[in-house]
């Protein structure tokens, strides 16, 4: 498998036309419609209704609770959408003539592969972030202008006081750092798109829900197949682990940790590899 | 010289039905050959065997590669046309030439965008919204702008207008073929590639009927026009296919000596398509 800058590049702006509309567009229409509910509001609480010095205040806690509005909406969203990238694109081609048009190029399954994982783990995250940048710096002038409206100028490093400016990097790491322990299911997710022969989407989700449920009802007889206790093992690892990806001071790194993240890793690698294999030695075609 | 492409006892099944039954192959360097086959004759299950989109048993070889374990290497040699209308309908033609030129080290873009000048191919245009004649255009423009030494077609020309279809076929002559390149064609609209084959296989229930150059099938294969009267005489030379016409008949003979059939009426060299009925249709 060889990768060159120059192919990558072309490989991320293919996967980037093709899914465009849920990839890029879905995330900048969510933010321009935060934007006019942030505007709105601002207008409402700070100018119209509350113009007053004591409120300016609010100003500073607005910018960063309006932030975290959008980026949670966004990345609420975005969630859904990498899913569903996920689980469609080692299925969409294959199910469609394109294939033979792909087939006919010197690509590499494995490229092809790496690329999806790029555009899920490293794109995703900076698209994001990139976002999340340009929203905060347009709620804050929304902050400083609702400020200067009613007369009572704010400046610029009060904002950043309340890290406005560094959110967007902080959630970037997050989502970064989250996915490489989400690497299991981005392996699971592909693996399904590779292998499946419909209903990619339903089925990635159906089958651990439909185990999970099984594993309730058997339960109720005295009987385990282990999901949901499994379940609850990998919640709380989770759990102790989210200090870490939020990179709060209070986290206290333990070896555990480190063989979670390992895990996780190797888990989503064999899935990768497998997806890989499939996409090789199947042939619909 | 190593032959370009080199099949020992391939075969292929689904299930109980054997597509490919022991196919022998050997296709030189620098040939145009017609792959010639009625539907579901094993035709597309050899080209995607050979272009390692599907796996077959026996002993295939691709430039000295094997399609299935050396596909991405090969890929770089070999371009392929396996169907029409198969370009992603979501991109622009400018954003597939730009996809292909990053991918594929034998691309030339100002030969691919040289060739579209003489279409009505709008390069800003989405794939999807070309119609089929121009999808196929395009296809065609970019593979043929691949440097490639083996190319392969899979009924190029369906979906195109007999205009661009006959400026297809010389544009891959003058364009294209070369002494090093070979192409590989397959068509139902033989009368069309005729003129630009070198050499013939016939395929037929997964076997091959007839594997030969044009010449030599100028040599091997008569027609002839026989009148009512010495019809029972021609009968005795087993032609391998015969039609009634007014009056008379005409018979496809292979291998039998022209002196001895030039007694019963005008000979001529039969067209491939006539050719190809009598194979399929097997004796008389």
């Amino acid at each position: 498998m060889t990768i060159s800058v120059k192919k990558l590049h072309a490989q991320l702006k293919r996967e980037i036309n093709e899914y465009k509309i849920s990839i890029i567009y879905t995330p900048i229409v969510l933010s321009i419609i935060s934007l006019a509910i942030a505007i709105g509001t601002f207008y409402y609480f700070f100018i119209a209704k509350l113009g007053e010095v004591s409120h300016i205040k609010n100003l500073y806690d607005a910018v960063p609770m309006a932030m975290y509005a959008n980026a949670g909406l966004i990345s609420g969203v975005y969630f859904w959408i990498l899913i569903n990238y996920l689980t469609s694109c080692l299925y969409d081609d294959r199910k469609s003539k394109q294939i033979l048009f792909w087939r006919s190029l010197p690509v590499s399954e494995g490229f092809n592969v790496v690329g999806k994982l790029i555009m899920v783990m490293v794109f995703a995250p900076l698209f994001i972030m990139l976002i999340n940048l340009v929203m905060a710096i347009l709620f804050s002038a929304l902050a400083l202008i609702a400020a200067n409206m009613t007369g009572t100028p704010m400046e610029f490093p009060e904002l950043s006081a309340n890290h406005v400016l560094v959110l967007p990097f902080q959630i970037a790491f997050d989502n970064f750092f989250g996915s490489l322990y989400l690497m299991p299911f981005i392996g699971y997710f592909l693996l399904v798109s590779a292998g499946v022969n419909r209903f990619p989407f339903v089925i990635a989700l159906g089958v651990p829900m439909l185990l999970t449920f099984m594993d309730y009802l058997l339960n109720q007889i005295q009987i385990s197949i282990g999901v949901m206790s499994a379940i609850k093992q990998y919640a709380q690892l989770w759990v102790d682990i989210l200090p870490a990806i939020g990179l709060q001071a209070e986290y206290h790194f333990k070896s555990e940790h480190l063989a979670f993240l390992l895990s996780s890793i190797a888990v989503g690698v064999i899935f990768i590899i497998a997806s890989i294999w499939l996409r090789n030695n199947r042939y619909e075609i | 010289m190593q032959a370009v492409i080199q099949a020992a006892n391939v075969s292929k099944s689904y299930g109980k039905e054997k597509v490919l039954d022991n196919i022998h192959l050997s296709i030189p360097r620098g040939k145009v050959v017609g792959l010639i086959g009625p539907n579901g004759a094993g035709k597309t299950s050899l080209l995607r065997g050979i272009l390692g989109l599907a796996p077959v048993d026996g002993d295939l070889q691709v430039l000295g590669m094997n399609p299935k374990h050396d596909r991405e290497k090969m890929i770089e040699r070999v371009s392929f046309i396996a169907d029409t209308a198969v370009l992603p309908n979501w991109m622009t033609a400018a954003q597939l030439i730009d996809y292909v030129a990053a991918m594929h080290p034998r691309f030339s873009k100002e030969k691919c965008l040289s060739f579209l000048q003489s279409t009505k191919v709008g390069l800003d245009k989405k794939i999807g919204k070309l119609s089929k004649g121009m999808m196929v255009q395009l296809h065609l423009s970019v593979i043929m702008s691949i440097d490639s030494e083996l190319l392969i077609l899979d009924e190029p020309t369906l979906g195109l207008d007999i205009l661009y279809r006959k400026q297809f076929y010389a544009q891959l002559l003058n364009d294209f073929h070369d002494a090093d390149k070979t192409i590989v064609i397959t068509t139902h609209q033989v009368e069309e590639i005729e003129e630009v084959l070198t050499d013939l296989i016939f395929i037929k229930e997964g076997k091959i009927v007839l594997n030969a150059s044009m010449d030599q099938v100028a040599e091997n294969y008569i027609e002839l026009e026989v009148v009512q009267e010495k019809h029972h005489l021609a009968l005795a030379f087993s032609p391998l296919h015969q039609r009634s016409t007014l009056g008379g008949y005409r018979m496809i003979f292979e291998g039998k000596s022209k002196a001895d059939l030039a007694e019963l009426g005008s000979l001529r060299v039969p067209a491939l398509a006539d050719i190809f009925v009598a194979k399929m249709q097997g004796n008389v």
